[in-house]
């Protein structure tokens, strides 16, 4: 390949930025600083803080403010999806809910997997796809829809998720709650949940089935 | 003394000839002699620069036809299958016939603003007529159930069967069968549909279509 | 010279589109710059369809006329924001795309049509206007400057700046205990 006179190449720009000693002194610093810093002890790792908080404790996890309360297990709720979904009973997680962004979200979190409220499920225990983000929510007051958080509209809300060996959920449930943000994704071009690191635990009293959320069963 | 390189046929210059020094100022020109051999043309397939901008240009179409399948991938499946485009037409016979269904027209009528309807006293709102469409229907696809049918107008406007008027009217489907028809199922090989339509639209053809049929219909004109 | 600084300017502008476009085309689409405002009581053009917003009203509870007289009254969290309209298409049968209609209050709050009620989005067929309402929950101070953006067009096509209508729903503040349901049914012509 031909070069001609004054043509920017690899090369030209190479002698460009090593041409006199003011640069060549620049160039050596910027090679450097990896290795300042790593005489320095190095970029802080991000910091992942843990807290343990009592139940009925408000949790700020960014998008939206969090208290959970109690929860409960119960075939008596939701009886049909039960049965599609083929398990026992329903884990619910009673939390009351404060959405601070300005957009609608979904509380089954179906935009990505979301661990803003996950419980601490084995895994072979619930049949949900994607076990961190609940199957079913009902708003407890009433045992309606309850999977939208509206912006400024604070709500109670039971989280469900399908439990395939209803035995196996003591009295006491550990659950997690990460602080997570709903970002859009250029790569895959729509909005995505994702952790930010800052996690809460709490530990859960199990409580009856509130009675509003009671299903009677339907006898044909 | 310097040899000049060979022609492209091989040959060396005549040795026997006086050769120069070449210096900058030398224009190229053939030398004299009695066996003037002919200026060396670039070929420019062969010489390195002109195989690496051969390359480049292949490279470049090869690029481009590579991108734009990928960026009309969309359009070449999701959008090209997703409403209709594409009629077959009806026959001599007047029916019209695609994956195993054959449809006839047996007749369109405009029932008009106030039609009795038996065992209905549903009537079309105000500025609009009530229209029946009867097929003839013959399907071995098993795969349809119910395919919908609609009256098209001149302008183009589609007016769908059973939407926006009751439901059972007897004497009437309140869906169109399009798949196989059982001996068990009470549905003729004839079956009437009713159609709403604004009393300004004249219908000049009934299309019956279906998403997985998609993009072909069929189409039956009226009259 | 002036030829190095063209090659660099030249890159960074490259550069600098591709970030531009990337963006833009991110954020834009679907909603492209293409809005359409009108007010109450007015037909607009919102292809494939022509919408007319008759009113708005805000309650604190809303009743389901159920399908056998067995009526529910549901009440919310928030505030019930009960929009009666009217649409047509310009071609065939078609529904508004669940999720392209919702009410949005001035500091960007957007509420979707509500899945607590039945008044959600119906079918309507070309030059038939079907009429109904459609209900919103929405936060108790965010009924002032309450616009209803309609954006029918299915993404069916894969992204694409269509066209949208916004109509400010003009609420005075009052609020009702009760609104009853009805349900949506094609009207006669010229009706809205």
């Amino acid at each position: 390949m031909s070069t001609g006179a004054g043509e920017i190449t690899a090369r030209t720009v190479l002698v460009f930025a090593l041409a006199t000693w003011p640069r060549r002194i620049v160039v050596g610093t910027l090679l450097l600083i990896p290795v300042i810093v790593a005489v320095f002890g190095g970029f802080g790792g991000a910091q992942v803080e843990s807290h343990e908080v009592p139940p009925g404790q408000q949790v700020d996890v960014g998008a939206m403010v969090v208290t959970p309360t109690a929860f409960f297990v119960s075939d008596e709720v939701e009886r049909s999806f039960l049965e599609i979904a083929d398990a026992e009973a329903w884990l619910g997680v009673i939390v009351e809910v404060d959405n601070l962004t300005t957009e609608t979200l979904s509380l089954t979190f179906s935009r990505g997997a979301s661990d803003a409220v996950s419980p601490a499920l084995d895994e072979a225990l619930t049949t949900a796809v994607g076990w961190s983000y609940p199957d079913s929510v009902l708003r407890v007051a009433d045992a309606t829809p309850g999977d939208r958080a509206l912006p400024g509209v604070r709500t109670q809300v039971a989280l469900m998720w399908p439990l395939t060996d209803a035995d196996a959920v003591g009295e006491t449930l550990d659950i997690t709650m990460t602080e997570s943000e709903l970002t859009y994704s250029l790569m895959s071009k729509e909005d995505v949940w994702m952790s930010l690191g800052d996690v809460w635990t709490t530990t859960l009293p199990r409580e009856d089935l509130p009675s509003t959320l009671f299903e009677p069963k339907d006898d044909f | 003394m310097t040899t000049p390189p060979p022609s492209p046929d091989g040959t060396v210059g005549d040795p026997q000839e006086p050769t120069r020094t070449p210096s900058e100022a030398d224009v190229p020109t053939p030398p004299r002699g009695i066996a003037a051999t002919p200026p060396r043309r670039t070929d420019p397939t062969t010489t390195r620069s002109g195989r690496a901008r051969t390359a480049t240009v292949i490279a470049l179409v090869l690029g481009l036809a590579g991108t734009a399948w990928a960026s009309t991938d969309f359009l070449r499946t999701t959008w090209r299958m997703a409403e209709p485009r594409s009629a077959v037409t009806a026959g001599e016979d007047g029916t019209a016939t695609l994956d195993g269904l054959t449809v006839g027209l047996v007749e369109a009528v405009d029932l008009g603003a106030a039609p009795s309807l038996p065992g209905s006293d549903w009537q079309p709102p105000d500025g609009f007529h009530a229209w029946r469409v009867v097929l003839e229907t013959t399907s071995t696809n098993e795969d349809l159930i119910t395919c919908d049918v609609a009256l098209v107008d001149d302008r183009g406007r589609q007016f769908l069967a059973n939407y926006f008027v009751d439901s059972f009217v007897e004497g009437y489907e309140y869906s169109y069968t399009c798949g196989v028809i059982g001996p068990d199922d009470d549905i003729g090989p004839q079956q009437a549909l009713l159609v709403l339509v604004p009393e300004d639209a004249t219908p000049r053809s009934v299309q019956i279509q279906q998403f997985t049929l998609n993009p072909v219909y069929l189409e039956l004109e009226i009259g | 010279m002036r030829r190095r600084w063209a090659v660099v300017g030249l890159a960074v502008l490259v550069l600098a589109l591709g970030i531009a476009a990337n963006v833009t085309e991110a954020r834009l689409l679907p909603y492209g710059p293409t809005s359409v405002s009108a007010s109450l009581g007015q037909d607009v053009q919102v292809s494939p369809f022509r919408l007319h917003v008759t009113g708005a009203q805000a309650a604190t509870t809303v009743t389901d006329p159920g399908l056998f007289g067995d009526a529910t009254t549901i009440d919310s969290d928030g505030v019930w924001v009960v929009v009666d309209l009217s649409y047509a298409t310009v071609d065939t049968i078609r529904s508004p795309a669940a999720g392209g209609i919702l009410v949005r209050d001035p500091s960007g709050r957007a509420y979707p049509v509500s899945n607590r009620s039945p008044a959600t989005e119906w079918l309507a067929g070309a030059d038939t206007w079907v009429g109904g309402q459609l209900a919103f929950e929405v936060a108790p101070d965010a009924l002032a400057g309450l616009v209803l953006e309609f954006a029918p067009s299915s993404t069916l096509y894969g992204p694409m700046p269509n066209t949208y209508a916004l109509i400010p729903l003009d609420l005075d503040g009052t609020l009702v205990d009760n609104v009853e349901l009805v349900d949506a049914e094609p009207l006669a012509v010229g009706e809205r």
